[in-house]
């Protein structure tokens, strides 16, 4: 099997690239932690490893977007693009993903969670149609690129 | 003389209605306390970097003399106590009290932040230095410091350690000289060991000296008794071939604009070559701003709105063509120089210019500018407008027969037409085409291995222009090379005794036909090395040696970052071998006696990197990943970014060599 969008390998790419992401923001909240702490030895090792994360991520997103975005499934690369799948993945944040977990969470009793969740959905909505002017400008050719 | 010039020589002599440079026109904002403090944050850092800073502020501070009209010469001297000093024949730093603050002016200057002249708005127009740090800066950070002034008649001095006068501002008498100088002694305590570069600060000057003909600059190193001086006449003009003088331009006379509007001048020089990258020196306001900003983008709207709005480009071009930025920069050497008011920059050290308005002008007065250059000169426009659109067929085509082979598994006959085609264009400067390729020491350093008699018969893999072969000289009697590139193997003739058709995975001899077979950075792009090593070992007889070079990550730190570096270079890169990998591999697949040795070389990486199969995308991520490299890599890799953004990197290379069991 030599097509990369059918394979296996694909699949570990997606989960690695999103546990890298993680890794790198874990790496530069524990960084803020161990100085607030006063282990400063180990807020410096956290603060440079979440720099190696940035290459690390970023390499698998190199491979990523010559195949497409793992979160919307449309394809990468030139800026139209790229905001076409940001607005398609924030715009299903905010439609679908948010309110449902928002409501999962209510019922399952987690009032503070579902709080968050429902916080969350209000940013994504404002963002997709952030992303969303940005996009029309470019299509519109009315940026000024500056 | 420039349009700039006769703009600032209007402003000049305006004096009657402007007010005149002096105490007035200094407005007082802050103290000084937090800058040793926090010294990376005023001049980039606290390494060799922020050092030079302090120099380039001094010499930025009086080119803004020269820029009001009042100073021909500037003076750099490197004292041998390694201080630096900064002199000019301008109209000396104001001496006399301030309204305000009642303590001399030029004490002010040196002491409180934002206190310098262009803060206020007038006296200067346009100018170079950090909004009035500059001079505050230099002082805190120098352990210590001496301001003279000779101004109206008279001569002045005054001391400073760390920041802090050392006595008030002393009047020496009378004197007929006019300037400033100031010497200083950056603080051990805050850039350590780092120490002026000559050639650095030459760099430095010889830009300055291009961006404002006329201006004298002079500059001596007493540690190494070196002196130079600049003066050009020929402006951005000059500085452009200056920096094309290693490519091969498609039109011989650049394209040389001016514009001026009430708030910003503009000077742009612009010349396209075969090359592949681009090569854009911005300024504003004569520093040099090396991640470029609004300034460049307009320019890069302009070129894309003159060209596809002129009438060849509508007669050569198809319908549906669509243009993008990187079609019109490919090949593009290009100085943009401008000057405006109060720039405004994202970062203390200038490096990128924010202000959208400027885009905007910028892409106006130059689109209109470069739409008429191209109306009177219509063959040099066909010149420009054929490498355009020849640069948006290339990546259409490439695009299109590319996206689908993205998607599938390299393939060994897939990957080796690439290399064939790819190879084939490069062939045509080849040995131009990096720094590796010819180094006599790295090529000493692969026949330095070699262990087999004179009579022996050698095999060169891969061998590419036949310049590893060649360099073993007379170690060996015999030497046959092999490529599957047809223009390479026109090359290796040259070197080697008779060049063969053929690929490293099948090569084209029977068992046991050499005593050596060599090959330099080919197994990186190889899908299936063990099977090309094989193949090597195959060839050669029982006792038969082989060698091979190849770059190298130095340990495990730098070796996702060198990746990434390399697959953007290179497509085909494939394999990221460790040197202990090599090893090993060499082991698995049956040689023995196994030895390796080093050999350290610096690459230039924008040449490295100006070549047919790096996008331009990658050449701008290749040079973000050296500016934002983490520190950890910083700390195993060494690599140099120049004043100019140019970047070198030191290159591991590990040279191996085997032999086949008796």
């Amino acid at each position: 099997m030599n097509d990369l969008a059918e394979s296996t390998t694909l699949d570990n790419l997606v989960d690695l690239f999103a546990r890298e992401a993680q890794t790198l923001i874990r790496y530069w909240r524990f960084a803020g932690t161990a100085r607030h702490e006063g282990f400063h030895a180990a807020a410096t090792l956290f603060e440079r490893l979440a720099q190696n994360q940035i290459t690390m991520v970023e390499g698998h997103l190199d491979f990523l977007r010559n195949i497409g975005d793992p979160l919307s499934g449309l394809p990468l690369g030139p800026t139209q693009d790229n905001l076409r799948a940001a607005l398609a993945a924030e715009t299903e944040s905010a439609t679908e993903l948010y309110p449902s977990v928002a409501r999962t969470a209510a019922a399952q009793g987690f009032a503070s969670m579902a709080s968050w969740f429902e916080t969350m959905a209000i940013s994504k909505d404002a963002i997709a149609r952030r992303i969303e002017s940005a996009l029309n400008a470019t299509t519109g050719n009315s940026e000024v690129r500056g | 003389m420039t349009k700039t010039n006769q703009l600032l020589q209007a402003t000049a002599t305006e004096e009657a209605v402007r007010p005149a440079y002096d105490a007035h026109s200094i407005v007082v904002l802050s103290g000084v306390d937090a800058i040793r403090k926090r010294a990376s944050l005023y001049v980039g850092s606290t390494g060799v970097d922020g050092l030079h800073q302090l120099g380039f502020e001094l010499i930025e501070n009086a080119m803004d003399e020269f820029l009001a009209g009042e100073c021909r010469n500037i003076y750099v001297v490197l004292h041998e106590d390694l201080s630096c000093s900064v002199a000019d024949d301008g109209r000396g730093i104001p001496v006399a009290l301030h309204p305000q603050q009642n303590r001399p002016t030029a004490e002010l200057l040196l002491t409180q932040l934002h206190s310098g002249g262009k803060f206020s708005g007038y006296a200067y127009n346009f100018s170079g230095g950090l909004h009035g740090l500059g001079l505050t800066c230099v002082n805190a950070l120098s352990e210590r410091l001496t301001l003279e002034v000779w101004r109206d008649g008279n001569s002045y001095v005054q001391e400073f350690s760390k920041g802090v006068p050392q006595y008030d501002l002393r009047n020496l008498g009378r004197s007929s000289r006019q300037g400033t100088t100031i010497r200083f002694l950056p603080d051990a305590a805050i850039f350590g060991n780092a120490t002026f570069s000559y050639d650095r600060i030459v760099a430095r000057l010889r830009e300055l000296a291009f961006l404002n003909a006329g201006i004298k600059l002079h500059i001596e190193d007493a540690r190494e008794g070196r002196r130079d001086e600049f003066c050009f006449q020929s402006g951005v003009r000059g500085l452009l071939e200056d920096t094309n003088r290693h490519r091969k331009p498609l039109h011989e006379v650049p394209v040389c604009l001016h514009a001026t509007l009430d708030s910003i001048a503009i000077e742009a020089a612009l010349q396209w070559t075969s090359s592949f990258s681009e090569e854009i020196s911005s300024f504003v306001n004569g520093v040099r701003t090396h991640e470029g900003g609004s300034h460049v983008e307009g320019l890069k709207q302009a070129l894309k709105r003159a060209i596809t709005e002129d009438a060849i480009f509508i007669e050569l071009a198809e319908k549906n063509d669509e243009i993008i930025d990187s079609d019109v920069l490919e090949g593009l050497g290009a100085v943009l120089s401008i000057r405006v008011t109060e720039p405004q920059f994202d970062s203390q050290t200038k490096s990128r210019l924010i202000m959208p308005g400027v885009a905007a002008e910028v892409a106006h007065l130059l689109g209109d500018a470069l739409k008429k250059f191209f109306a009177e000169s219509p063959q040099i426009a066909r010149v420009i407008i054929g490498k355009v659109l020849e640069a948006q067929r290339a990546r259409q085509s490439s695009r299109r027969t590319g996206l689908p082979t993205r998607y599938l598994r390299q393939e060994m006959a897939q990957s080796l037409a690439v290399y064939r085609q790819q190879f084939g264009i490069r062939s045509k400067n080849w040995h131009e085409s990096c720094r590796w390729l010819t180094d006599p020491g790295l090529l000493e350093a692969h026949a330095q291995m070699c262990e087999v008699d004179k009579s022996a018969r050698m095999l060169d893999v891969c061998c590419g222009s036949g310049i590893v072969g060649g360099s073993f000289g007379d170690r060996v009697e015999y030497k046959i090379g092999l490529d599957i590139t047809p223009q390479m193997r026109q090359l290796a003739s040259t070197r080697l005794n008779e060049v063969r058709e053929g690929s490293v995975y099948d090569i084209p001899f029977p068992e046991a036909s050499f005593d050596i077979v060599v090959t330099r950075e080919v197994l990186h792009l190889l899908p299936e090395a063990p099977q090309a090593l094989s193949e090597m070992l195959r060839v050669l007889r029982p006792g038969g040696q082989v060698i091979f070079g190849q770059t190298v990550p130095f340990c495990a730190t730098d070796a996702a970052w060198m990746f990434r570096i390399f697959k953007k270079k290179q497509p085909l890169f494939c394999n990221n071998f460790m040197a202990e990998d090599l090893q090993k591999l060499l082991a698995k697949v049956g040689f023995d006696r196994i030895q390796m040795s080093e050999y350290l070389l610096w690459e230039p990486i924008d040449l490295w990197i100006d070549t047919y199969e790096t996008t331009a995308l990658h050449r701008q991520e290749i040079r973000e990943l050296y500016y934002k490299a983490p520190d950890d890599v910083k700390e195993v890799h060494p690599f140099e970014i120049a004043g100019d953004g140019k970047i070198r990197d030191q290159w591991r290379w590990c040279i191996f060599s085997g032999r086949k069991p008796e």
